[in-house]
Parts: C-alpha cells; structure tokens; sequence
C-alpha cells in the first residue's frame, strides 16, 4: 500500500476500516503479504460499525472501510466478526488473519470450519477474549448518575470493547441515556437524547460522575456482603471467577 | 427495621436457594427499562464463588412451617422481617439501572395462607411489569397450595417459575419437612409445565408474538444433597423424570449445610460439597451429552463415584463402545469419550468436513488428550492401547488430572448450598 514500506508489505494506518479495506484485498486477491505495517490506531471507529446508527462512508485514501465490510459481511458474517474483534482484541494478527481471508477467497468459507489450521487458532483465541471481555464487561460495568441524572459506567478494559457494548445497553436502558468511558483510551459512547455520541481525550474523561454510589450502592454492598454463604466461602474461586483487574469499579468490592 | 437492615436479613435467608439464573427468556423488551439476554449474565461473584445474577431476596422470612433443614423454620429464633413491595420495586429499578442485577428473584416464607403469599409475590412483580414497564428478568417462587389461577398470573409476569422439592423421596419429606406435600409440590410444577407448553404452542401457531408467554423461561427445582439418607441414584432418576416428564428447564442441588440440631439431621461436618459437583456432572450428562438417567450409574451402584466424573465411570462400565473413530464417529458417540465435550465433538464434526483429521490435531480442537487417548481411534487403530482397568481408572481420576474433571465443565461454578422455602 506504501512505497515506503519493503515490497510483499501491506501498511495500514491501523484503524477499523483499514483492516477491513486489506481482508477484502487478501480475499478477493487471494493473496497476503509478507509483512504487515500497522501505523497508529485510530479511535472511534467502531461505533459507527456496531453503533445503532447507519455505517458511515469513510475513506482513507484509497481504502473504503464500507465497502470492504459490506463485501466480507455477505461472504461470510463470521467472518466479518472476526476481522472486528481482532481490532478489538489490538493483538498483532494481521498477517495470519489475511492469511485466512486469502484462503477464504480461495477455497470458501470451510477454512472456518478448520479449526486444526495454526492461523484459525490463533485468531479464534484472540475472538474468544474479546467476546469474554465484552461478556464480562456486560455485567461488571457499574453506572452511577450524574448530577444531571445521566447514568454512567467508567470502564478499563483489557481490549478495545467499549463500542460493542453498546447495543446491549442501548436494549438495556430502553430509551433512557446513559455513557460508557474506557477511562484508559480515553473514549467514550453515549446516547443523549435518543442520539449516540462519541468523544475522545478530556471530552471523553469529562462524562465521568464526580461522586460515586450514594445510598444505593451502600444497599448495593450489604446485599453483596449477606448473599454470600459463609459456610461455602472460597475467595479463590471468586477471583478466577472475577479477576481482581475488574474490581476498581465495582462498589461490592471497593470500601 | 430500615430498608438497609430488611435488605440484608431478607438476603442472607434466600442464599440457601441455589438458582440464581437469568437465562432462556425470550420475553419481548418492555419499551421501558430493561430487557433480557438470553445468555444471561453475572453481574458479580460472592465470597463464595456464586455468580449474582438476581436481586434474590425472600418476601417474607416468616413462616407458619417448621422444616428440619430451613433457617427460616417456624422454631428458628431468628429475626423477622417482610419487605413491602414499593421497597422491592425501588431496590429492583434502582440496582438493575446501576447494572447490579439482571432482575428479581423473590420467593418467601409461608406466612400466611399460601394464596395470600402467592398474591403479594404477584403484586411486586405486577407493579413492576405494569407501572415500571420493566422489561428485565424476574423469577418468582411459586407457592405451592395456592390456586391454579394465581399460578397462571404469576406466569404472565414472571421470566421463570420454580416449586422446590427440596427432599427427593415422599418419606424424606414426611420425616424432615412433615407439613409439606410432595404432591401439592408436584401439582404445582404439573400446571406450570402444561401451562408453559400450551403458551409455547399458542404462540408457535400464531407465527409472532400474540400474547405475553407463560414463563418463557420456564420452571426449575432444587434438591437438597445430604440432609436425608437417599442416595444418588434416586436423585439423578429423579431428576430424569423432571427434565423427560414435566420439561424442567433446570434442577439444582444444594449441598446440605446443617443450620439447627434438629436430631432428624445428619452430623456433617462440611457440606458434601464434592458430591454435589459430581450430581451437576451427571445432570449435565442428561441435558446436553444424551445420557439417560438409568445409564447414568451403574446396576449396582447407589451413588456416584467421588474421584471420577461420571461420564468416564461409564465409559469405564463399557469397553465394549470404544475406541470411536475420529473420521467416522457420530456426534453422540464422540459426546461419550471422556476427555471431549460439547464443543470439542461439534469441532471434530466440522473440521472433518473440510479436512482429514490427524491425531496431532486434536488438542488444537480442544480434546484433552490425556483422557480421550484410550478411548479414540484414528484409521481403524486406537491412539494408544488402554492400560488394565485399575490403571485407567486411576490415571482418569481427579487426581490424575490436576483436579481437572475433563470434558465436564463444572457446570455451576459454585452452586448454592442448602436447601430453599416454600
Ligand atoms: S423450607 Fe419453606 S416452608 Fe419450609 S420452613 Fe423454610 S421457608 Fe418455610
């Protein structure tokens, strides 16, 4: 894609469409490279894939985003969610997930199916971890209200998720608003006023409530603390279950 | 009392009841706050390794009952406390609003005429449903000796039903819990199932959504492990029956935690917590590896091994069945190796479809090998000759396995204790 890169390497600028614009390539050319050049990742860019709002035409040079996940989506939608959570999961797998798309291109969608393949295996674990941290997150996000009673979850996941939680709150708060903050990357996804929204740096960090709780997460810990049995009690368990890197947000288990 | 106060009290005497999922509803959203996930979700895990997927609470833990096994027995001298159900309503929409909960699980001690508790339980979950337009998960505790009718209304707002059996023989029930009718128990769970059935095909003939579904997430039960003499055999039949007879969509068990001196009880010293393990084992060979409860156990065999998991003591019971071939082998024949499990087999199944499957693969499909070798072949030749059946057995015991129960996954990561209400 650049001059400036040896010959057999595909460079990208390391956003969502990107990727998507170079698996089409390697699909419909049948071919991969020998080296991928991943520049910095862009932000946001999932929202307008998994965000309830149409998906947005946007280019980056000669790449077109669109075009490329419509094209892999009605090849294979498994696929396509694929490609999206190896951007999600931000792990170096580009080489052997255009690997797959060219033999996608060449043989059809029973490479997915091979799940003795290395490069399958590989992606597939990286799919699995994204969609355990999206799962996870579903439940151990904590929303507290603003002072303008806008309900909001701070977040700090391991993977880029945030946007595809998403619809899971939309469904969840009805036609209530609220916002998600990954406080690490500095992104957050609201829905104002029936509207979804996104924002970057400080204007993201800036959704956060300033106090945290209330009197509802006071009732929320006395629950927590008398629903466990004591005579089963095995903290060990409850930490494989629940990692303590989640713990941070959770009133349960914070004071 | 404050609500604080009531809110622990009316916690701590509902952890007994093991079931806290909020799973398989197909509920429609609301319009309002809420909506379901038929996957279900953890919202958090207890001190004692318990998903908290529901606010679980009891209504009530007063009751007129006095079972051997229950903390909220009519002679426990414990405090008493009943919530009202705006109180309900307030922590449900406000925890289930901060993302603490996936909805309410509310049963309650028999306080009064079963009718009138059914009836207040239905209030909580009607004002919710109705005035808060709350789409989320709710499971009510059906109590059994109330009407047919108030069964019925309980149904249209409540994701998921239950009746506990708690003790699995008719004379376990007349020794430890004398006021309670095994058959008003099974009426109970005999209506909701028909009821459920009916509105499932009410619906599947009218093509959409006509009216709301009975329990679309449908009923469940709990038995109580260890506080009676009956033994596994007679609980996995039993549990057979459930599933086969009445379409239970869960049966949970409890390892029984002695909580009074009651003579009628077993000295335990800990919950038979291993046992218990060893029951959701088998009840997950009945739900989804196609075992039938008589093959479960052996001819004479009353309980379940301890330091094997069931499916390889089958396996074990039966050479004759294996090796099973790789490249040939159905998906239900797969499903009995020890050593694969659900998605293990649907991998072998779809890999052979592109490719030729070596044995080197196998891991990278996620069969465990260093179970499934003695009872798989790959060309007609097993992949390794099955040691004498001491040896085997010892090299398939949890102990053997770095505690690793194989292709079972533990089905419940730390299935509730005791015993329940009602
Ligand atoms: S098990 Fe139910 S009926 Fe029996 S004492 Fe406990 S709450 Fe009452």
């Amino acid at each position: 894609m650049s001059g400036a890169y040896p010959r057999g390497t595909w460079s990208y600028d390391g956003s969502l469409e990107g990727l998507l614009a170079l698996s089409r390539r390697a699909y419909s050319e049948t071919t991969s490279p020998d080296a991928v050049a991943n520049a910095l990742a862009s932000e946001g860019e999932l929202f307008a894939l998994l965000g309830p709002e149409p998906l947005r035409s946007s280019q980056r040079g000669d790449l077109d985003g669109e075009t490329a996940g419509a094209e892999l989506r009605s090849f294979s939608g498994e696929l396509f969610d694929l490609i999206l959570r190896i951007w999600m999961s931000e792990e170096a797998l580009e080489l052997p997930l255009f690997r797959l798309c060219a033999q996608a291109g060449l043989r059809g969608t029973e490479v997915l199916a091979d799940h003795g393949s290395p490069d399958l295996r590989a992606l597939s674990k990286a799919s699995r971890r994204v969609v355990c941290e999206i799962h996870k997150l579903t439940g151990l996000a904590r929303f507290s209200p603003r002072e303008d009673g806008l309900y909001c979850a701070p977040l700090e996941p391991d993977a880029n998720i945030v946007a595809a939680l998403l619809p899971h709150f939309a469904r969840r708060f009805g036609i209530e608003d609220f916002a998600l903050v990954d406080v690490g990357r500095r992104l957050a996804f609201a829905r104002l006023g029936g509207r979804f929204e996104s924002a970057a740096g400080e204007e993201a960090l800036a959704f956060l409530p300033r106090a945290e709780g209330g009197e509802e997460a006071q009732l929320w810990r006395r629950y927590f603390k008398a629903a466990e049995n004591p005579a089963r009690r095995n903290p060990e368990l409850q930490r494989r279950l629940m990692p303590r890197r989640y713990w941070r947000y959770l009133p349960e288990l914070t004071l | 009392m404050d609500l604080g106060d009531k809110l622990e009290l009316l916690a701590a005497s509902a952890r007994y009841d093991a079931s806290c999922a909020s799973s398989g509803s197909s509920r429609r959203p609301s319009g309002g706050l809420g909506a379901g996930s038929p996957a279900g979700v953890c919202h958090s895990w207890t001190g004692d390794g318990r998903c908290v997927s529901l606010l679980k609470v009891l209504y009530s833990n007063s009751c007129r009952k006095d079972c051997a096994y229950c903390a909220n027995r009519s002679s426990a001298d414990v405090p008493r406390a009943s919530f009202v159900p705006e109180e309900l309503v307030r922590l449900t929409i406000s925890f289930y609003k901060r993302n603490y909960i996936e909805g309410l699980f509310l049963s309650s001690g028999v306080f009064a005429d079963p009718d009138i508790v059914m009836e207040r339980l239905i209030d909580v979950a009607r004002i919710l449903r109705q005035r808060e337009r709350f789409g989320g998960y709710i499971h009510l505790k059906a109590i059994p000796g109330c009407g047919d009718a108030l069964l019925r209304k309980a149904g249209l707002y409540a994701d998921r039903l239950s009746a506990n059996i708690e003790l699995p023989t008719a004379s376990s029930l007349a020794r430890l819990a004398p006021e309670k009718s095994g058959a008003e128990i099974l009426g109970a769970m005999r209506f909701m199932g028909q009821a459920e059935a009916e509105s499932r095909e009410d619906s599947r003939r009218a093509q959409r959504y006509a009216a709301p579904r009975f329990a679309p997430a449908g009923q469940s039960t709990q038995l109580v492990i260890g506080a009676s003499p009956d033994d596994d055999r007679t609980i996995i039949r039993l549990a057979g029956a459930l599933y086969g007879r009445l379409g239970l969509r869960r049966v949970y068990y409890s390892a029984f935690v002695p909580v009074s001196s009651d003579p009628r009880l077993p000295l335990l010293r800990s919950p038979p917590l291993v046992r218990e393990h060893r029951l959701y084992q088998a009840d997950w060979l009945l739900r989804f590896y196609g075992f039938k409860a008589e093959e479960i156990l052996g001819e004479s065999e009353a309980n379940l091994p301890s330091d094997l998991d069931p499916k390889s003591a089958w396996a074990l019971r039966h050479p004759e069945f294996f090796p099973v071939d790789i490249a040939t082998a159905e998906y239900s024949e797969l499903l009995r190796v020890p050593g694969v499990g659900v998605t293990g087999a649907g991998r072998i199944i779809s890999t052979r479809r592109a490719r030729r499957i070596k044995p080197e693969d196998l891991p990278k499909l996620g069969i465990a090998l260093k179970r499934a070798k003695w009872f798989l072949a790959s060309n007609g030749r097993p992949l390794e000759a099955a040691p004498e059946l001491d040896r085997l057995k010892l090299l398939l015991s949890d102990a053997s396995c770095d505690g690793d129960s194989a292709s079972i996954r533990a089905p419940e990561s730390a299935p509730q204790l005791e015993f329940s209400f009602a």
